[in-house]
């Protein structure tokens, strides 16, 4: 908890985000394959598509979100991942009940914005129409929905570390 | 420096046979074509019905200077003249002749031919664009992306007239950034920017923004933040660094957009100039 609180209260956490990049180099190696691959199949050339409808939608879209910063919801996101981190190996020594409920909001969170993240990557309005409104919403609910019931097996139930604990036993 | 005495002392008799073994190597490479196999993607818009395909060329080594720009010029005064490309200045700094060229973006000027002639080079347009023929991609977003981002110097008071003075480490900020030549290399090995390309501004755009934003003579940084502030323009970046991996002249373009992503965030801060621009006539 203390360390959760720490790791909240500092910026140093959001610096450490950001020089994760510097991790990520190594591993995504394979990408560069990934990259060939996806080239060699998506080259396909737009007839009759005109390119003109692709510039009016990307200069649009800077006036798009009118005031919102997303500035702070990134910062934020940083901090519950650097946390997890932490939190993570933590559980696996010290256990408070109150424990239970933030690492349910932690992860539930944490994979609220993943989840997210590869639906608006890859369900796109442009080639699902309807389906991609309806998709990320439906994010929302499961990750509200997941939320919930995890929030309810904490409450009434032996809480979800004891529970990974006692999965892990078996 | 033994060494050099040494070779600058290299008797008449030491220098003929030199100069005769090289010469006969030459020769001999020279008798032995090394021919190398080059599929380029081919697609011609007026050809009705045309699908894309790989044609393959074969060009022999010894005959073409050592990069891939070489060969494709070789292919098209040689072969064929009808394969279509991009390209200029034929030394990486015009950007024209960025394609992907054995899986990655690169500048094929800069990049030697692989001399191992069992393997086929295989060669495609950047990845993710619009293709007006063959090799030639369609850049409008791109350069539309780069318009939007407004990169050049803005000051409330730019009827000064006179030029602004910049400190010699407010100057050094920029280095690693201005010498981008918009080649497109990063922004389309992104797949952030191939899912997202009408929203996101793609690594080769964000790095020339923040090549605005901390420009010490520029006072136009709440603007330039304002730009970015929602979820797509500089956000969609998932830091996955194919952008600094591939960019043919070494820069950091997820580096760069990290920094933007703190600027937004408020976690980092621009700083003063170290010197007022205006200096002596303020």
């Amino acid at each position: 908890m203390a360390l959760l609180l720490r790791t909240l209260g500092s910026s140093q956490a959001a610096r450490n985000a950001v020089s994760f990049s510097k991790f990520y180099q190594g591993p995504l190696k394979s990408c560069g394959t990934l990259s060939a691959v996806v080239s060699s199949k998506s080259l396909i050339p737009a007839n009759g598509i005109h390119i003109s409808k692709m510039v009016a939608s990307s200069s649009a879209s800077t006036a798009a979100h009118g005031g919102h910063n997303h500035g702070l919801h990134w910062s934020i996101e940083r901090v519950v991942s650097v946390s997890l981190l932490g939190l993570l190996p933590t559980c696996a020594f010290f256990y408070h009940p109150a424990m239970d409920y933030i690492m349910s909001l932690f992860l539930c969170l944490h994979s609220h914005w993943g989840l997210h993240g590869i639906v608006v990557d890859y369900i796109r309005p442009k080639l699902f129409g309807g389906f991609a409104t309806f998709a990320e919403y439906f994010i929302y609910v499961f990750s509200f929905l997941a939320f919930g019931s995890i929030m309810y097996f904490n409450y009434t139930d032996v809480g979800l570390i004891p529970a990974v604990k006692m999965l892990w036993r078996l | 420096m033994a060494f050099a005495l040494r070779s600058s002392l290299m008797l008449p008799a030491q220098v003929s046979s030199f100069f005769a073994t090289r010469m006969m190597s030459a020769a001999a490479a020279a008798t032995t074509p090394r021919m190398k196999k080059f599929a380029i993607y081919r697609w011609d818009p007026d050809k009705p019905g045309d699908k894309p395909h790989l044609k393959t060329y074969e060009v022999d080594l010894n005959d073409c200077g050592p990069m891939v720009l070489d060969a494709l010029i070789k292919i098209k005064n040689e072969m064929d003249a009808t394969l279509t490309f991009r390209r200029s200045c034929r030394e990486g700094i015009c950007g024209s002749c960025a394609m992907n060229i054995g899986g990655s973006n690169t500048l094929a000027c800069i990049s030697k031919i692989d001399e191992n002639t069992g393997k086929t080079a295989k060669i495609y347009p950047l990845p993710h664009l619009y293709i007006i023929k063959d090799l030639v991609p369609d850049m409008t977003n791109f350069y539309e992306q780069y318009k939007s981002i407004e990169p050049w110097l803005q000051r409330k008071d730019n009827q000064f007239g006179k030029e602004f003075l910049q400190s010699v480490s407010d100057r050094k900020k920029l280095d690693g950034l201005y010498e981008c030549i918009l080649c497109a290399c990063c922004s389309t090995s992104c797949p952030a920017y191939w899912w997202n390309g009408d929203k996101y501004l793609g690594p080769a755009v964000l790095m020339q923004a923040y090549r605005w934003m901390i420009d010490s003579r520029d006072d136009a940084l709440e603007k330039r933040l304002d730009q970015m502030k929602d979820p797509f323009s500089v956000f969609k970046c998932h830091t996955i660094m194919n952008c600094t991996k591939t960019c043919p002249k070494g820069l950091n373009p997820g580096k760069a957009i990290a920094e933007v992503k703190k600027l937004v965030a408020g976690i980092a801060q621009k700083g003063h100039p170290e010197i007022d621009p205006k200096g002596l006539y303020a």
